[in-house]
């Protein structure tokens, strides 16, 4: 780097003045001492032999080395690093615009870093909150389609979960729960609960006690025991203002009394949190088919596997036990069979992908801050190589330089820690805000320990490694260069190769972010352009629900035909309809089928098809196409001939080439008595599960032959369809006060819920690409613009011998150009390598999209060759003149 | 001056060189006075922690001039013995002085 060959004459041994730099008392006393030691070094040198004179420097330096740092009058190493800790605060005070640059990067790049990792933590690294939790397996059955190799997911039977419980060795202990919703009927407050049946020793399983009150026994689960309730903490505080004598209340669910005997603990949630959880028993009769082997009523299992089960093992069991019940009950369980997997990962499910993918973006963006400063520290360090050539020459030893570079980073790595935390509260705010409301485990993400720990972490390594590069590169100096290099030393072209190599990655990086925003960019325009099969603007929703001994068949489709004819009266209404299932939001009920015209194949081959019931005026309020056929009509209604619509898709898949109307389905298993209906039209496909997914075989039922007590209600506006949502309430109230109507949302809303978690990751990955444009921007133009400013004097002797400024500002430009290709050249590169890791995230552009690659490429060339010309063009405002002068 | 100042040898010996120095007592000075004058070989980490002793007592000060080039230019320390130094001095001489009172005949050589 200097050049140097031949130790200057009179040098006293290296070693020996390290083990000075090492014990000397800080300051200019220790200073004091080493020009002491060294003008009598010379004294002896230049008097007799240089080998006596270095033994004997060696000697006295050992022996002040070593007084010093054993007796430690004046001072130690801990008063040194103090005195080097005020002298970087000074200096950093001093450079104020060079601090504020590094803090400003240090705290985006720690503060969304740590954001998306308490998020990271917190949802996916985080075992559960339950004691032992990586113990507690998640069963649900399943069956795999002979013919397709499709696997579809069911939950269990009541008696195949029996059966799991009893014969299943693997497990300490097994229970089951599925999600319900409750009305709580009350006319002062109707209200609509999320809730869960589960058996009695559920909670036990977890491993969780109730904060208050008892948990349930085995006498609350048996069928027909008076109902008892527990409440989630949070609903206790919100519906009852945490009032101390909860325990014993009653609380009307579904109509129905039931005694609240415990709150569960605070922040309790499994899966989605629930508010009422009620034991199952009592909800299981003979009447719904509950205990019919052939019917999956929506349980899934949980168990904790005994010591020294591994998942393997357990896994292993339960596939040969369900196994064993598939011949034992052919005529229900062929086919079929059960798996297991953590309850953790059955919890975080997608998100994890997700947010690893984050994780990954916001490492990138990390990286570029972290080079970013690097970059900043490597040039500060060329600029200061008079003071530490004037330091090298005072005596001040390389050992003591690289300390003092590793303090002042540490200084800046701290206080960016520091200020990075504070972003990074800020940030998790507005990442919570963003996450969709579905995100599991959400409300247990906060900036905690970990994550402080985390930003310190960061901090630190950015601070310490990429610290060090620049210390090595800026401490290499020798005390000659003082006399040699004079003020242009800081040219050092090493140091300027790093920084070129440093703006190359961090373009590369760069180029790697802006990859990921465009592919998730074009995944929101995919989803958006697509059509959904019908038309959501000006579309209300709404959902109610008819709970109570009161509501008997008759008066529930009484309600439904006068709900119907009151919503269609309102003002700005002009069409309304009923349905189980609203569009986007997804499936209700998914059933096997029989298709009459067709040989019934194995049960594990039945066809399936989201069955869902609708009111007349159903497709003509949302705009569905009619293929052929007709749609409902008020006279499709109980007694009537049981009729059905099919979607394209069944129609498609069901007879293809034939013509569908006529044809006869018939719901559920092949023994069951449900019954038949006659094909009498066809409808458009519609999205149904989400606007990613492909649309299922549909089979349409008229409600009025197929009852539900919680049908949405879906009525068109004339105009602005969030106007409607108070006459509709009104509607709804003034024929049945108590009735809780909810989830009120226009069709557009439901839309966008729909697609929130692609819009999170976009805006996220949006935000952050436009930081490290921003970042390596930056850094680009600083390294150019100081280029330029080093070789000011070789500018103005090439105009001064004719070039002119277009030739000079050129020159300027293909260095750029070279560090910026060779960047676009590694990230394109990386991009290729990387895109596929999101590529759960995508829908309708494939990783290495050619269209996204070649646009932010060129995006990123373009916003770079001018930064690049920005900063050149300095060079053109050189006078030769001038120049040669300085 | 109270009597509690006790003095070392090796102390002595430096608040002694120092004053033989005068205006000139640099610590390579110093050095050099006790290894001519008193003979003996003087580690340099013993003479500058004992120079830093003396300061924190209040037996010696020091200012600060510019080095020359036989030094890189480093400044140097000239060090003076204040009076609290000059007593303390004083007094273990005459300690000295009284204890050999009488022991002349033990405690010169003889002369031939």
């Amino acid at each position: 780097m200097t050049g140097q060959t031949t130790p200057a004459p009179h040098r006293p041994p290296r070693i020996s003045s390290w083990l000075l730099d090492l014990g000397l008392p800080p300051g200019e006393h220790g200073q004091i001492i080493r020009g002491d030691l060294h003008e009598e070094f010379a004294a002896r040198a230049a008097a007799g032999s240089i080998r006596s004179a270095r033994a004997w420097y060696r000697r006295q330096a050992f022996s002040v080395a070593a007084t010093y740092l054993v007796n430690p009058q004046k001072a130690s190493i801990m008063d040194t690093l103090r005195q080097d800790v005020r002298y970087s605060i000074r200096s950093l005070v001093k450079a104020r615009g060079f601090s504020a640059a590094v803090l400003t990067t240090l705290t985006i790049g720690i503060g969304a870093a740590t954001a998306i990792f308490s998020v990271l933590n917190a949802v996916v690294i985080r075992p559960l909150p339950f004691p032992d939790a990586d113990r507690l397996m998640f069963i649900s059955e399943y069956q795999t389609d002979s013919q397709t190799g499709v696997t579809r997911n069911f939950s269990a039977s009541w008696p195949n979960f029996t059966d799991y419980r009893d014969r299943l060795q693997s497990f300490e202990e097994l229970a089951a729960s599925r999600s319900a919703t409750f009305s709580i009927v009350d006319p002062e407050n109707p209200d609509r609960v999320t809730g869960r049946q589960a058996t009695w020793n559920f909670l036990h399983v977890l491993g969780v006690a109730p904060a208050m009150g008892r948990d349930f026994t085995p006498d609350d689960d048996k069928p027909g025991a008076a109902g008892v309730v527990m409440i989630r903490y949070e609903y206790w505080q919100r519906q009852y203002g945490g009032a101390r004598d909860i325990l014993g209340k009653t609380i009307r669910l579904n109509g129905k009394p039931k005694t609240i005997v415990g709150v569960l603990p605070q922040g309790f949630a499994y899966a989605r949190a629930a508010d009422v959880w009620e034991p199952i028993g009592p909800s299981l009769q003979l009447a719904n088919f509950s205990f019919d082997r052939g019917n999956h009523i929506g349980i899934f299992g949980v168990g904790r596997l005994k010591d020294g089960v591994n998942q393997e093992a357990a896994s292993t069991e339960l596939r040969a036990l369900a196994a064993s019940l598939s011949k034992e009950h052919a005529s229900t369980n062929s086919g079929l069979s059960a798996g297991l997997e953590p309850l953790a990962t059955r919890i975080v499910g997608d998100t994890r992908a997700v947010l690893w993918s984050l994780f990954a973006a916001v490492g990138c963006l990390l990286l570029i801050a972290c080079v970013n400063v690097a970059n900043l520290l490597v040039a500060r360090g060329a600029s200061r190589h008079q003071e530490f050539a004037l330091r090298a020459a005072l005596g001040g030893g390389r050992f003591r330089l690289i300390r003092q570079l590793l303090v002042e980073n540490l200084v800046l790595s701290v206080a960016g820690a520091a200020l990075g935390v504070a972003a990074g509260w800020t940030l998790l705010a507005a990442l919570l805000a963003l996450a969709p409301a579905d995100t599991p485990r959400l409300a247990e993400v906060g900036l905690d320990a970990s994550a402080m720990l985390f930003a310190l972490g960061a901090a630190l390594l950015s601070g310490l490694f990429f610290g060090l590069l620049p210390a090595l590169s800026s401490s290499s100096v020798h005390s000659r260069d003082v006399l040699v290099r004079s003020l242009r030393a800081g040219s050092s072209s090493a140091t300027a190769r790093v920084r070129r190599v440093l703006i190359a990655v961090e373009v590369a990086l760069a180029l790697v972010l802006l990859t990921g925003a465009g592919l998730t960019l074009r995944t929101m325009h995919a989803l958006t352009a697509i059509n959904p099969g019908f038309d959501p603007n000006g579309v209300l929703t709404a959902r109610i629900t008819v709970a109570g001994q009161s509501w008997d068949e008759a008066r529930l489709r009484t309600f439904n035909r006068d709900l119907l004819t009151a919503l269609r009266a309102q003002p700005g209404v002009s069409h309304a309809a009923q349905a189980l299932s609203l569009p986007v939001e997804g499936s209700q009920w998914g059933s096997v089928f029989i298709v009459g015209d067709k040989p019934v194949p194995a049960r594990a081959n039945l066809p399936s098809a989201a069955f869902s019931p609708v009111s007349d005026g159903y497709f003509e309020t949302l705009k569905i196409k009619l293929v052929s056929g007709r749609f409902f009509t008020p006279l499709d209604r109980e007694g009537a001939p049981t009729v059905t619509v099919v979607n394209e898709t069944a129609a498609a898949r069901l007879w293809p080439g034939e013509n569908p109307i006529g044809k006869r389905v018939k719901q559920g298993w092949p023994e069951w008595t449900t019954p038949w209906y006659e094909v009498v039209g066809v409808a458009g496909d519609i999205k149904l599960n989400g606007i990613d997914q492909p649309t299922p075989m549909q089979i349409y039922l008229p409600m009025a032959q197929s009852l539900s007590p919680a049908p949405a209600l879906i009525v068109r506006s004339s105009g602005d369809a969030s106007a409607l949502s108070q006459s509709v309430r009104d509607a709804v109230h003034r024929l049945a006060p108590s009735m809780p109507i909810y989830a009120v949302q226009t069709m557009d809303g439901l839309m966008g819920d729909a697609v929130s978690r692609q819009r999170a990751s976009m805006t996220i990955f949006a935000i952050f690409a436009v930081i490290a444009v921003i970042l390596a921007s930056v850094g680009l133009y600083g390294v150019i613009a100081y280029s330029v400013s080093q070789r000011t004097h070789e500018v103005g002797v090439r105009l001064a011998l004719g070039a002119t400024p277009g030739e000079v500002l050129r020159l300027f430009m293909r260095q750029g150009l070279i560090t910026i290709a060779a960047g676009l050249i590694v990230g394109l590169a990386s991009a290729i390598a990387l895109s596929r890791f999101i590529e759960d995230l995508l829908f309708g552009v494939t990783p290495n999209d050619l269209v996204t690659l070649w646009t932010v490429t060129a995006i990123l060339l373009m916003v770079s060759v001018f930064i690049c010309y920005l900063s050149a063009r300095r060079s053109t405002r050189i006078e030769a003149a001038r120049a040669l002068r300085e | 001056m109270p009597a509690s100042i006790y003095l070392g040898e090796f102390e002595q010996l430096v608040l002694l060189a120092i004053l033989r120095l005068g205006a000139e007592a640099s610590g390579v000075g110093i050095a050099a006075k006790l290894e001519a004058d008193a003979g003996r070989r003087v580690a340099r980490g013993a003479l500058y922690t004992t120079l830093d002793r003396l300061e924190d007592k209040g037996l010696l000060r020091w200012k600060v001039v510019p080095g020359g080039d036989n030094r890189g230019r480093v400044p140097r320390r000239l060090y003076t013995v204040t009076p609290r130094g000059l007593a303390a001095v004083r007094a273990a001489h005459s300690v000295l002085r009284r204890m050999s009172r009488g022991l002349e005949d033990v405690l010169e050589p003889p002369r031939s």
